[in-house]
C-alpha cells in the first residue's frame, strides 16, 4: 500500500527495494493468519495418551519373551546357535572318547599279568 | 533450538528428564513415552492439521504417528538432529500415504475453528475475508511438502531457520533461500488470485 503510494509519486517515493518487499511482507501477514497454531482437543490428547501407555506397558511386558524368540528365529541367529549346539556336542563327545580311553589305558596298564 | 525443555514438576519426575534420557527409556517405560508424547504431540497435531485440513484426520494421523513412533522407538539412532526431525519425517510420510491413498485432496476444506480470527462486524467482509484465508491455505497446501513443512515450522511454531534446517537435515543458508522462493511463489499466486 505504502508502496504504491511511493510508486505513484508521493512526498516521499520509496526505494526500489522496499517497494519489492511490501508484497512479501503481505504474503508473511497472510501466512501467519491461515497457518495460526492448531491445537489438538483435550479429550482427544487425553485419550490417545491412555491409548499409548497401555500399548507401551504391554511391550514392555512382552519385550523379554520376544528377545529370546528373535534371538531363536532370526535366521543368521537360528544358524549360529545351530553350530554352537552341534559344536559343543562334538566337543563333549570328544571328551567323552578321551575319557573312556583313558580309563581303558589305565585298566591295561594295571591288569596283572597271567 | 525446537527441542522442548524439560519441564519441572514435582509429580511427575520423568517431567525433569531431557530428552535424551527420555528416548533410552522410552523403549522400556511407558512413562517415558508418555512424556515424550506430552512433549511434541501438540506440534506433531499442528504440523498435520495444516497439511490435511481438518481435525478428524489430523488426529488419526497424529494417533498413527505416535503409535508408530513407540513401535520404533528402539531403534531409534540419534544423529545429531532433534528428536522432532525423526516424528517429523514420520507424520510427513504418514501425510503422503493419506494424500496417496485417496484423492481426498479435493475435498479438504479447513475446519471453523481458526477462520474465526479477527472476526469483523461487517458479515459480507467477514465472508470475503474468510475466504481469502481459505485462498490463501489452497495455494500453500499446493506447494511441495518440503516448502509447506518451512511454513507451518516458521508461522504456525515459530522456529528459527537454524531450528528448521535442523529438523530438515539441511543447511540454514538453504532454508533462508527455500523460504525466499516460496514467498515469491506465494506472492505470484496470491497476485493472481487478487489476494495482494
Amino acid at each position: 500500500m505504502q508502496a504504491r503510494l511511493g510508486r505513484k509519486g508521493s512526498k516521499m517515493a520509496l526505494p526500489q527495494q522496499m517497494v519489492d518487499l511490501v508484497p512479501l511482507l503481505r504474503v508473511r501477514q497472510w501466512l501467519n493468519i491461515a497457518l495460526a497454531p492448531a491445537r489438538p482437543s483435550a479429550e482427544f490428547r487425553a485419550w490417545l495418551k491412555q491409548e499409548l501407555l497401555q500399548q507401551a506397558a504391554q511391550m514392555a511386558q512382552q519385550a523379554p519373551a520376544r528377545r529370546l524368540g528373535q534371538l531363536a528365529l532370526a535366521p543368521g541367529r537360528r544358524e549360529l546357535l545351530i553350530g554352537a549346539a552341534v559344536g559343543s556336542a562334538v566337543s563333549l563327545a570328544g571328551l567323552i572318547i578321551l575319557f573312556i580311553k583313558w580309563r581303558l589305558s589305565q585298566r591295561t596298564v594295571h591288569t596283572p599279568a597271567a | 533450538m525446537g527441542t522442548p525443555s524439560p519441564r519441572p514438576n514435582r509429580n511427575n519426575p520423568y517431567a525433569a528428564l531431557d530428552e535424551t534420557e527420555l528416548i533410552e527409556r522410552a523403549a522400556r517405560d511407558p512413562q517415558a513415552f508418555g512424556e515424550l508424547y506430552e512433549r511434541y504431540v501438540d506440534r506433531i497435531y499442528n504440523y498435520i492439521y495444516h497439511r490435511v485440513g481438518n481435525a478428524q484426520d489430523a488426529e488419526d494421523l497424529t494417533a498413527r504417528t505416535f503409535q508408530r513412533a513407540l513401535q520404533h522407538i528402539g531403534r531409534y539412532e540419534d544423529h545429531g538432529a532433534p528428536f522432532s526431525a525423526w516424528l517429523y519425517r514420520i507424520a510427513h510420510n504418514l501425510v503422503a500415504n493419506w494424500y496417496r491413498d485417496t484423492s481426498r485432496r479435493k475435498e479438504v476444506a479447513l475446519d471453523e475453528l481458526y477462520t474465526s480470527h479477527r472476526r469483523s462486524e461487517d458479515p459480507y467482509r467477514e465472508v470475503i475475508r474468510r475466504e481469502e484465508i481459505e485462498t490463501v491455505r489452497e495455494v500453500v497446501r499446493q506447494l511441495s511438502p518440503e516448502r509447506q513443512m518451512v511454513l507451518i515450522l516458521k508461522h504456525s511454531e515459530h522456529l528459527s531457520n537454524a531450528e528448521i534446517a535442523q529438523v530438515l537435515g539441511r543447511t540454514e543458508g538453504a532454508i533462508k533461500s527455500l523460504y525466499h522462493r516460496t514467498l515469491q511463489t506465494l506472492r505470484e499466486e496470491l497476485e493472481k488470485r487478487g489476494i495482494l
